[in-house]
Order: C-alpha cells, then structure tokens, then sequence
C-alpha cells in the first residue's frame, strides 16, 4: 500500500505527463480522497506552469561588441596597451582630464627644455619612466609629482623630494611618496575603456 | 527567414566543430544562440544582475580559449552550461566568504536590466509583476543545489538527461531533487498560487 510520502515523490512525473500508467491510475485514486496530496499537485502543476512564464532578460545591446573588444585583447595584448592609450586619449577621456594631459604634457616638455636649471625633477620623471611608469605631473607649487602607470592610473604621487645638494647640483634624490588608491577610479576606467574598445572594434569584421 | 528549412540550421555541435576548425563566423553564432538562455540562467541563480552579464561574457571567453577542450561525445549545450554553472557557483563562494549578501543582492533591482517587450509592457498590471518579484525572491531563498535544477528545469527548460549531465549527478537523483525543489517551492507560495 503506498502512503502519501510514496505519492509525493510522483507529482512531478505526473504534472509533466511522464507518469506510468499504473502509477498514474494509483495516483489518482489516491487523489480522489486525499486533499493534501491534491493541494501539493495542483500548486505543483502551477509552479510548473508559472516557472515557464518568468519574463527572460536580455543582454545589453553592446554585448557582443564588448565580447569581441575582450577576445581581441586576449589575442593580441602588446597592440591592447598602446590602442587603449589611443581610444582613451582620442574618444573617452572627459574634457577636464583631457586638459590635464595636456597640461602634462605641456609640463614635461617644458622640464625637458629646462632640464638643467631642474634636473632632480626630470631626474624623478625620467626614473619613473623606465620602471615602467606612464607619465608624470609637477605641481610647481609644492614639488608634488603623480605617476601614472602605463595605462593611466595614478599609482602614486611623489609629494616631496629632498635633495642632497653639493655646490648647487643635487646629487640624490629622496622621494616620499603617498600611493592613491585608485582601485575605484581604475575600475570604472577600465570599464570606459571596455566599451570605447568595443566601438572600435565592433565594426572590424574580424577578431 | 520563416520559410528556412528546419535542417538548415547547424547544430551546436557543427558550429562548434567549425569554429574549432577556425571559422569564428560559427562562434558568433553560438554567442547569439546562446547569450540570453545564459544570462537567464546565471541571473536567477545569483539573484543580481550586475555580475550576470559580466559571468555570460566569462562564459564565452572561456568557450573561446578552450574551444579545442570540446569533445563531440558530450552535447554542446551541457558543456556551456557547466562552465556557466561552474562560474556561478564559484562567485557564490566568493560571495560568502565576503559575507556579501544584502538585500539588493535578493533580487529586487532586476529593472537594471532590458527585460524584453512582452515581459515588461506597460500594460502588464502591478500585480503580475509583483507575482514575479515574489516568485524570484523564493528561487533565490532555495538552497543553490534545488535552486540550481529547478531553473535548469522549469525555467530553461532542459531535459533531464541534459541536467544530469550538467550539474554531473546521476539522472534519478535529477528527477528528485526536482520534485523535492518544486514541493519546497510551491510550499512558499501557496497563497499566490492559489490566486
Ligand atoms: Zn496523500
């Protein structure tokens, strides 16, 4: 004689129909008098039902583009460091960052022409680069100078600099430096540049 | 495009074999054969819509890098579907040892996303949509290994045999953690399903 724990173990082959005809005709004699094992198959039927009726999402319009821009960086990373500096400089960086590369820019030509008269700064400038660093920013005002990292993160900002000075040249340069947490910034930076990639690439026909 | 013919579609399994043979034109296609069915999948799993696109884009990139992995013995859609799963189930780990849950990760911000059309029309009443809210929110309150057979199921609607394959237990064990999951389920929703 098969109880009602025996039944329950039956309510989904039987609400989807995959029920053996000697257990369907088991079942539903034991329906027939048993409200609880009835309740449990009937709200199990419209489970099943309304779990198929769940609305369905649909990725964003950029996903594929975005997909792309990811396979093509995995294929050819060396090419995604110098593009990402060019799709961030010429399409995504807003005006008032764009202004501060410029102004960067402008800083450091200008300390390479007077390189002599500041050569502990340029001397910073030029041992950030080959550690890697990406470029550097001087403040006139309190010597402070930021290095950002290849692509464009501020790692970390150089907020004084003593100098071993020997009849007026430096000859060593001590930096005290503050790291920026720049994880956030970076976050959302990278995300920018994801998508001005994807523009990009979107309409290459190839990866 | 109504009058193709039912066989000329390629299968998942020959658009597969042909990208593995360099054709990336047949990967794009399983990417648009496959990206909502995924995001569907790990949305309801993980109950939070940030993540879900970013681990659908994982899954296509991981498909992309292991394509030679692929054996033919195995169907193609249980393949993705366990990279799928076996990525949102680590970003679940993830999540507990942050001690990450909060409210908002239960699920109620799924307006973040483009549902499509005929889901959410401005038509469809409040009280369907607060259904679905409800519905989720119980998905979600299922331990991962009921929640995860259930959408399997009744939402992505694969077979048994595909599930078993996928989630890698035995197909008995299947049907009854699905039955156990529905029972569970529909348990917590007596009064609306009544309705
Ligand atoms: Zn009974």
């Amino acid at each position: 004689m098969k109880t009602c724990h025996n039944f329950t173990g039956l309510i989904s082959e039987y609400v989807e129909g995959n029920i053996s005809q000697q257990d369907r005709v088991d079942f539903e004699n034991h329906l027939k008098h048993c409200d609880d094992c009835y309740q449990k198959m009937n709200s199990t039927r419209k489970l099943h039902h309304v779990l198929r009726q769940l609305p369905s999402l649909k990725v964003s319009p950029d996903f594929e583009a975005i997909l792309r821009a990811r396979i093509r960086i995995e294929n050819k990373r060396p090419l995604y460091r110098t593009t990402q500096l060019l799709t961030s400089w010429k399409f995504r960086i807003p005006a008032y960052s764009l202004s501060a590369i410029l102004i960067l820019l402008v800083v450091v030509l200008v300390y390479s022409k007077i390189s002599q008269q500041n050569s502990y700064t340029q001397q910073a400038i030029n041992s950030i680069e080959r550690k890697g660093g990406y470029a550097a920013e001087h403040s006139a005002t309190n010597g402070a100078i930021t290095i950002y990292s290849i692509d464009q993160k501020p790692i970390k900002s150089i907020v004084s600099q003593n100098r071993d000075v020997f009849m007026g040249q430096p000859t060593k340069i001590h930096e005290k430096t503050s790291s920026i947490d720049s994880t956030r910034h970076a976050a959302r930076q990278d995300k920018r540049l994801e998508r001005s990639q994807a523009d990009r690439y979107y309409y290459a026909t190839s990866y | 495009m109504v009058d193709q013919k039912k066989g000329n579609r390629p299968t998942d399994e020959e658009l597969i074999e042909k990208f593995q043979n360099g054709d990336l034109y047949a990967f794009d296609l399983i990417v648009k054969r496959y990206k909502n069915q995924l995001l569907n999948f790990i949305y309801r799993f993980l109950g939070n819509t940030e993540e879900s696109e970013d681990l659908v884009q994982e899954t296509f990139l991981r498909v992309y890098r292991n394509r030679k992995a692929y054996q033919k013995v195995a169907k193609f859609s249980t393949w993705i579907y366990t990279i799928a799963g076996n990525l949102a189930k680590t970003e679940l780990r993830k999540r507990k040892r942050r001690r990450f849950f909060s409210i908002s990760e239960l699920g109620f911000n799924e307006k973040d996303y483009d549902i499509s059309d005929e889901a959410y029309n401005p038509e469809k009443d409040v009280d369907s949509r607060l259904k679905e809210a409800i519905i989720h929110e119980q998905i979600m309150a299922l331990s991962p290994k009921f929640r995860e057979v259930i959408i399997l199921r009744d939402v992505q609607q694969l077979s048994y045999e595909e599930i078993s394959e996928i989630v890698n237990i035995p197909l008995g064990t299947v049907k009854s953690r699905v039955n156990r999951g529905r029972l569970k389920l529909q348990e917590k929703l007596t009064t609306l399903l009544e309705r």
